[in-house]
């Protein structure tokens, strides 16, 4: 009789415990994209080779009044860079891209109309003001070469 | 933890339900009436709370919080990190309590993630009193919902259409691209 009287009790007091409340669910998403955005601050000044040193060839100018911004919450991302039109022939255009933390820059790289690697192993970063240099070069063979104007398109893509 | 409304139901037909059980096993009774008593007695307090559900509390919570986070996120474009807060509706969710009676109240709640980020840190908070004879106290500043139980607000009765807010802090370029969810349990206990 005793053991009846200690079985009721216990399961008398979980019943209401149980019962005295009750839930209701709700569902809280966040999707996150992949974000992979690069700016520039503005267009580098017009270079000219027009000097050169007795003996050598034509000096190379460089232009370092421009930079980058990059965000990327990617992983293992990098920076390249092409330009829409070839150079003439014996003429060279070079880009220096500084590297963001943790990355590493490929030093000068000549463009042409195919992508070229100028900064690699960019991760989940987000930097402004990173330096940029464009060098122009030209050789004696490249002649006498008219104005003309190149548009550089950096992106951030996979590495 | 409450005890109210089981108690009042637990103690309303032991006896009926003594009765019910000494007639489908009346033989057994006579020949073991130690044995019978303490069976008769666990079905009591099995049977009982069963027929109380029917008069218990009832929560339910309508809307929920979706938000897509990409690069117009930025505070400032390329180069800058995300905002790292987000706010939802003030009223995402709204939140009914009915079968209240005239006991006091009180609603917690925590999460369980599915995908989540330990950077992320979520609030919640009451927007206003929805409807319903008596007051709401609690639950007006931000408290944030992990995953135990935490006290949101508390009322007396039934309510209806309590506003609900949420708060996501944590955001960052740090958070890899993917979809993160998690549950967020209100549970409604007598107090």
């Amino acid at each position: 009789m005793r053991q009846a009287v200690v079985l009721a009790s216990l399961l008398a007091l979980i019943g209401p415990a149980a019962l005295a409340s009750n839930t209701a669910n709700q569902t809280v998403t966040f999707q996150v994209s992949a974000i992979n955005e690069v700016s520039v601050s503005g267009n580098p000044a017009t270079l000219t080779v027009s000097a050169a040193t007795a003996g050598s060839e034509p000096t190379e100018v460089t232009d370092t009044s421009t930079t980058y911004n990059i965000t990327t919450n990617g992983t293992n991302k990098k920076l390249t860079g092409a330009i829409d039109t070839a150079m003439p022939s014996n003429v060279t255009l070079k880009a220096n891209l500084a590297a963001p933390t943790g990355g590493t820059s490929a030093g000068d790289v000549s463009l042409s109309a195919t992508a070229q690697n100028l900064v690699t192993g960019i991760t989940q970063k987000a930097e402004s003001a990173k330096a940029i240099a464009y060098k122009l070069g030209a050789t004696v063979a490249a002649g006498v070469v008219s104005s003309a104007t190149r548009t550089v398109t950096l992106t951030v893509t996979d590495g | 933890m409450g005890t109210g409304v089981g108690t009042a139901t637990a103690w309303a037909h032991p006896a009926a339900t003594q009765n019910g059980s000494r007639e489908a096993g009346g033989d057994s009774v006579r020949r073991h009436g130690l044995v019978g008593l303490t069976l008769g007695a666990v079905v009591v307090t099995l049977v009982l709370p069963i027929g109380a559900v029917d008069a218990a509390v009832n929560i339910v919570a309508v809307g929920g919080w979706s938000r897509l986070v990409n690069a117009s996120d930025l505070i400032a474009g390329a180069g800058s990190d995300l905002v790292s807060v987000y706010e939802s509706a003030a009223n995402a969710t709204l939140i009914t309590i009915t079968g209240g009676g005239n006991n006091t109240w009180r609603v917690d709640v925590r999460r369980t993630d599915s995908i989540w980020n330990g950077g992320f840190h979520l609030f919640v908070r009451r927007t206003g009193d929805g409807t319903g004879s008596k007051p709401v106290t609690g639950g007006l500043a931000y408290q944030e919902v992990t995953t135990t139980n935490v006290s949101l607000f508390s009322f007396e009765g039934n309510r209806s259409s309590i506003p609900i807010q949420y708060k996501l802090e944590g955001m960052s370029i740090a958070v890899p691209p993917l979809t993160y969810s998690t549950t967020v349990v209100f549970t409604v206990v007598q107090m």
